[in-house]
């Protein structure tokens, strides 16, 4: 299973934090709760560089992007974990242990979900579409990592992911707006 | 209610039309003096700022029967309506040359004169900076800076050019939020929602006179010309370069300050050598074609990124830091008018929402009930 970091934002006064289990964005006054300063693996380091850098991301390639894929049992899959997930973030999680990575990257995987016409609303399914190109691509276990962020002092949020350098979603415009308060990876 | 004739502003960009005929007016401040200001329609404003920009021509009159007529607007005397005329391009075989040739033609009509330019940190104002560095006029660069997350690449570019301007200033954005000094904001005939930047303008405009700045080149417009699809027929060009400018604020915050605010995008050789540039392209909201075709110019880092910060932080932090501005404003404007959309009850339902909840709709409504009450506010002897 996917493991994951909290990490703590300041906006003004407060400090904004992620529950791991329920996927709650929580607030606290005070003074910062992180005793020691977070032990990163190399991929996870790299990756909050570039999201704190994003002009030193490279583009997806979407040309070399395949449509040959045997698609029946990753649609039914696409439909179960946005289910699950919308269901409970713990679910959703616990769900994406299950699957063995099938397409070549990221950018792959998220094409086909956003291609599945069995899921509706997709503007409002980051984290499912996350889990689901974190959990099937090839690459994401050894260079790939889930965001999950809040736009401040809103609380509204969002998840994307950085994998081999590139954020693998082009019809992803808004993820810049959004700081780290979870890693999964 | 009287104005303050000797802190009136100057409208040269705005003027009237008296329904139903459509009589020019110059201005309406006797009308006002005689109260016209009473025969508020709240509601009519509220719609007309939900119609958008690119609808205004469709904007009813909010006092009485006057109608403010932007510049670039036209008046059809038979539909006895306002119209907002598309730009109307010429087709052409242009490239590179042509559009250099363009904007030199462009830059030469300000020969003489201190340029200035807002430095964003953005796509469209980074442009203008690095053509006149390749064409070697001298400029200075001042610009709103954030420390906030969103701005961080909005920020680094700010830094990166900074050295390119003879002189260069960054204001702390923090210092002058959308929504602060509404109570400042000078007397002006009509609500604007442009009014809840005013602080902010008017901060540039300080610092652009401190600098000795002429004139000011802003990069707005460069969202539709580099992002709107370019149809290959001219006749279907939805272009409108008139709203390119932001002209009350240019009137209010930076006219009083001896600022020329002058809009590049707005260039009709430019906007033509453009449109031919992107002949038959669809949507670019990424600006991808932009990007590329300026890359000689433009620092690597705003050649390949695509992604923009929005500024909902900003204005709801505007709107929590100045509540009791707000609240104050909205007492007096039901004190004043009697009318019902100022009443506590109103106030309350609108202020007692999720205010950090980003919705469109909600903060539409609010802008244009601040505006209104900051209008009427600006309209009372002090």
């Amino acid at each position: 299973m996917m493991k994951i970091n909290s990490l703590e934002v300041r906006h003004k006064d407060f400090f904004y934090y992620f529950e791991p289990i329920t996927g709650a964005l929580l607030k606290r006054s005070g003074a910062s709760s992180t005793k020691k300063k977070l032990e990163l693996i190399e991929k996870v380091s790299n990756a909050l560089i570039l999201n704190d850098e994003p002009y030193k991301l490279n583009m997806p390639d979407l040309n070399s992007v395949s449509n040959s894929y045997n698609i029946k049992n990753f649609k039914k899959y696409a439909v179960n974990l946005t289910y699950a997930t919308l269901k409970s973030f713990a679910l959703g999680k616990l769900y994406t242990s299950f699957k063995q990575p099938y397409f070549e990257n990221a950018t792959e995987a998220i094409t086909f979900y956003r291609s599945c016409s069995l899921i509706k609303n997709q503007s409002d399914l980051c984290l499912p579409r996350t889990l689901f190109a974190a959990s099937l691509s090839k690459r994401f276990k050894q260079n790939g990592v889930i965001f999950i962020g809040v736009s401040l002092p809103s609380k509204s949020m969002h998840a994307w992911i950085i994998e081999d350098g590139v954020q693998p979603d082009p019809f992803d415009t808004m993820w810049v707006n959004f700081q780290p308060v979870a890693i999964l990876y | 209610m009287k104005r303050i004739t000797d802190k009136r502003i100057k409208e040269p960009s705005t003027h009237f039309r008296l329904l139903p005929d459509g009589k020019v007016l110059h201005d309406i401040w006797e009308k006002l003096e005689q109260g016209a200001w009473k025969n508020l329609a709240p509601e009519v404003f509220e719609n007309n700022v939900k119609l958008g920009e690119l609808n205004r021509f469709k904007s009813l009159p909010v006092i009485e029967n006057f109608l403010p007529v932007s510049p670039g607007m036209l008046w059809d005397e038979n539909k006895k309506c306002l119209t907002d005329p598309f730009f109307k391009p010429q087709l052409q075989n242009v490239g590179i040359n042509d559009f250099l040739n363009a904007v030199e033609f462009f830059f030469n009509t300000f020969k003489g004169k201190h340029i200035g330019i807002h430095l964003s940190g953005g796509l469209d104002s980074s442009i203008i900076i690095a053509l006149l560095k390749h064409f070697n006029i001298p400029f200075s660069l001042v610009g709103m800076t954030s420390t906030r997350y969103e701005f961080r690449t909005e920020k680094y570019i700010q830094e990166l050019l900074a050295p390119w301007g003879n002189e260069t200033f960054l204001i702390d954005y923090e210092e002058y939020l959308p929504l602060s000094k509404l109570e400042k904001v000078p007397p002006h005939q009509h609500p604007e929602m442009l009014s809840m930047n005013y602080n902010t303008s008017r901060a540039m405009a300080l610092e652009c006179q401190r600098m000795g700045i002429d004139v000011l080149f802003t990069g707005n417009g460069g969202d539709n010309v580099f992002a709107e699809p370019v149809s290959a027929n001219p006749d279907a060009c939805t272009w409108l370069p008139q709203i390119f400018m932001d002209n009350w604020l240019d009137d209010f915050a930076y006219a009083p300050y001896g600022i020329e605010v002058a809009s590049f995008y707005a260039d009709p050789s430019i906007m033509n050598t453009i449109y031919n540039l992107r002949l038959g392209k669809g949507e670019d909201n990424s600006k991808l074609w932009a990007r590329q075709f300026f890359k000689d110019y433009l620092p690597k880092e705003l050649v390949n990124y695509t992604y923009c910060a929005d500024f909902w932080g900003l204005y709801i932090d505007g709107l929590q830091d100045n509540s009791p501005t707000v609240r104050m404003l909205f007492e007096q404007a039901y004190d004043l008018t009697g009318n019902a959309y100022f009443s506590p009850q109103k106030t309350n339902e609108l202020l007692n929402q999720d205010l950090l909840n980003a919705n469109k709709s909600m903060y539409q409504k609010i802008e244009s009930r601040i505006s209104l009450a900051t209008w009427l506010n600006s309209l009372i002897e002090k």
